[in-house]
């Protein structure tokens, strides 16, 4: 314990560690809860700590450790640390637990402040650890390449490039879909409102992975130097088994597409968070308690403005939610921090019809100026509702005007048979004369 | 060429033997069917730069192991994963360069070193500060390494070897590098250690040899020219000295004829066919 305190403590990785710390403190301070897209969210800000983590420090700490590392090249310790009775894997394994010390503190300290922010604007606390876990351990295995390349390269040059290349990895995954790398070099970059949770079993496989695969990179340069005491064969084989296990599970999986890889969707709540106003209710999952103030508003807002109109949709329900059939829409809460404008201008985008079918071409509408005919459709309805869309050109603004200049009753017998029509993949009605 | 096969002591059990080993690199041969014995005591490696000094104590460390031949230390063949780790808790190395973390203090570096020699962790503190203590460097526990200066880094070297208790010393030329003042107290030292285990020092100087060995070994060309006593080598031939005066002036007039090589001032010279042949 004194002599891994010793390492921590005259180390260089804890240089590194205090700088990206102090990077990470800001980018996790800095945000707005208003304007953030994982603030409120536990399970996001798990998965914007790991990202953070591994792509940006994991990257800076594989580097500082290949630097510490090269100690024994720059210091010439080697020939006398080789006669040691530890090998070379084991002083490999302290390095490496030094410099996987500091970036576990730098991650704590990351996990304390989001966790923070979370718990600040949810009015639920269900922190998701597995992510957390995945990147504590993928942190291991870049730090682990770090002690490998600069315990294996009698080079000053080399630490950089381990950070590099790792970076550089990442962003291969990114621009570069369909490899196995992203499975195998996790650093998750998805979007998971409040139907997702993680898939437990599938990131504890690849936290296996990972520190397998790191442990077994650490005795690497051992088995290349003959005057170091090997590494024991059955332990090498062991590691070998589960990284192999592990790896080829990680590659195996297949996932029914649209859900993502690592996550999974949540079973549904026995009562979700409904608010209801007049014929409008709004349905969120129960994560989602601290918007419902807001919720309330909003549909308060949508409802008096919908009115009477008939054919829309007038219940929402958060994605992942079950509906019942009908005019029900499911509804995106792109944020945990959505504002009661959001959320209405939400509900009133979601209240549009759709077609049934998600094959339905689109109607072109001649009078439209050759726009689709649901452009108009959402045109005349935000126009009664007092929320304006997008300007379509003169053509467009005259064949508006043909149904919003007409009697309120012709008005809305138009829109509840277009909004018929186009559930049913078919033409809008002819426009008012 | 003549290979020595008596040991260095007679009557006793010898704490290190390598037997008929040879070890090559590449094309060179830096060992070739040595046969020796170290008692304990202090046994010194003496010959020129290439003799095969530092080969031969690698073997003795275990960093290698030898193309043929046995190597036995402390009593057991040095083969097999589990018996080189079991040796090597009993073995210190101090090697020609000592390299050092600088960052480190003195006994943050010596309870290292007894990390890598499998110390016990409830000890490494206790033989730390102990080892320090033998070498007179206790005083200076808590200076950074890189602070030190030559002398007291040979210090701190001798005490990392002494750390876990060895049976088995070996050092690697520990006196370069060090002025005649500061390598005079360093024979004292390593006589004392010797006094403790068995110690293999090899060097170059005959000065050192002179000082601080029980029991002398030459080596020339990767073959052992004389095994004894050093009272036995001063006892050979003597030859004249160097023809360009080079050597220790401390050590002047102990020039002695080792198998037609002249051991003298500190330094030895090769006669004749040796010469030709190395």
């Amino acid at each position: 314990m004194r002599v891994l305190l010793t390492e921590m403590r005259r180390g260089e990785a804890k240089w590194a560690a205090a700088l990206m710390g102090a990077v990470g403190v800001y980018y996790f301070t800095a945000e707005s809860p208003g304007q953030s897209d994982w603030i409120g969210w536990w399970t996001q800000t798990s998965l914007q700590v790991q990202l953070f983590s591994v792509i940006v420090m994991g990257s800076v700490m594989s580097a500082a450790a290949a630097w510490g590392a090269g100690r024994a090249f720059r210091h010439r310790t080697r020939p006398w640390a080789d006669t040691a009775a530890r090998g070379g894997w084991a002083q490999a394994f302290l390095l490496w637990l030094a410099a996987w010390l500091w970036s576990l503190i730098a991650y704590a300290l990351f996990v304390v402040i989001a966790f923070s922010r979370t718990a600040g604007v949810s009015d639920v606390t269900e922190p998701a650890w597995t992510p957390l876990l995945l990147g504590a351990s993928m942190m291991g295995l870049q730090t682990a390449l770090g002690v490998a390349v600069g315990s294996a390269l009698p080079s000053r040059v080399i630490a950089p490039f381990a950070g590099i290349f790792w970076y550089g990895l990442f962003v291969v995954v990114a621009f570069v879909p369909g490899t196995p790398l992203d499975k195998l070099f996790p650093a998750i970059d998805e979007f998971w409102s409040s139907e997702f949770a993680p898939n437990t079993t599938r990131m504890l496989t690849a936290v296996a992975w990972c520190l397998a695969l790191g442990l077994l990179l650490l005795a690497l340069p051992a088995l290349r130097r003959r005057a170091t005491l090997a590494p024991r064969p059955v332990a090498l084989a062991a590691l070998a088994l589960v990284a192999l296990v592990a790896g080829g599970a990680l590659v195996a999986f297949r996932t029914p597409a649209p859900d993502s890889y690592w996550a999974v969707r949540k079973a549904q709540p026995a009562h979700p968070l409904c608010a209801g106003s007049g014929g409008t209710t709004l349905c969120l999952w129960p994560e989602d308690r601290h918007l419902l103030p807001r919720a309330r508003a909003a549909v308060r807002t949508v409802d008096a403005r919908l009115g009477t109109l008939g054919g829309l949709n007038r219940s929402f329900y958060a994605a992942g939610l079950d509906r019942p059939a009908g005019d029900t829409a499911e509804l995106s809460v792109m944020s945990p921090g959505e504002s009661e404008t959001d959320l209405t201008e939400a509900m009133l985008s979601a209240a549009l019809p759709q077609p049934a079918s998600p094959d339905c071409a689109p109607h072109i509408l001649r009078e439209s100026g050759g726009y689709p005919d649901t452009f108009l459709f959402e045109a005349v309805v935000r126009d009664r509702v007092g929320a304006p869309g997008d300007y379509f050109g003169e053509e467009f603004g005259r064949a508006l005007g043909r149904v919003t200049r007409a009697p309120r009753a012709v008005q809305d017998v138009w829109i509840e048979r277009a909004a018929e029509r186009i559930r049913a993949c078919e033409p809008v009605p002819p426009l008012p004369r | 060429m003549t290979t020595h096969h008596n040991t260095a002591a007679a009557g006793s059990q010898p704490v290190a033997a390598v037997s008929g080993v040879t070890v090559r690199y590449g094309a060179t041969v830096a060992l070739d069917d040595v046969s020796l014995a170290f008692p304990a005591g202090v046994t010194g490696l003496l010959g020129p730069n290439g003799a095969g000094k530092s080969t031969l104590l690698s073997l003795l460390s275990t960093a290698r192991t030898p193309r043929s031949g046995t190597v036995a230390l402390l009593g057991e063949q040095a083969s097999g994963r589990a018996r080189t780790e079991r040796l090597r808790r009993r073995i210190g190395v101090l090697p020609q360069s000592f390299g050092f973390y600088p960052r480190f203090t003195v006994l943050e570096f010596t309870e290292y070193a007894a990390w890598l020699r499998k110390v016990p962790a409830a000890q490494r503190r206790e033989r730390a500060v102990e080892a320090l203590r033998l070498v007179q460097m206790d005083q200076h526990a808590d200076r950074r390494m890189g602070a030190l200066s030559g002398g007291m880094l040979r210090r701190v070297g001798i005490a990392q070897t002494m750390v876990n208790e060895p049976s088995l010393v070996l050092l690697d030329e520990p006196t370069v590098g060090l002025d005649p003042a500061q390598r005079v107290g360093f024979r004292s030292l390593i006589r004392q250690l010797g006094e403790r285990c068995a110690v293999v020092m090899s060097t170059h100087l005959a000065e050192d040899v002179a000082h601080v060995c029980d029991r002398v070994a030459v080596l020339l060309a990767g073959t052992v020219r004389f095994t004894g006593t050093v009272a036995e080598l001063c006892a050979l031939p003597s030859r004249d000295a160097s023809p360009d005066g080079a050597g220790d002036t401390e050590a002047e007039g102990t020039a002695v004829e080792v198998d037609g090589t002249a051991v003298e001032a500190g330094y030895l010279h090769l006669a004749g066919a040796e010469a030709a042949a190395i």
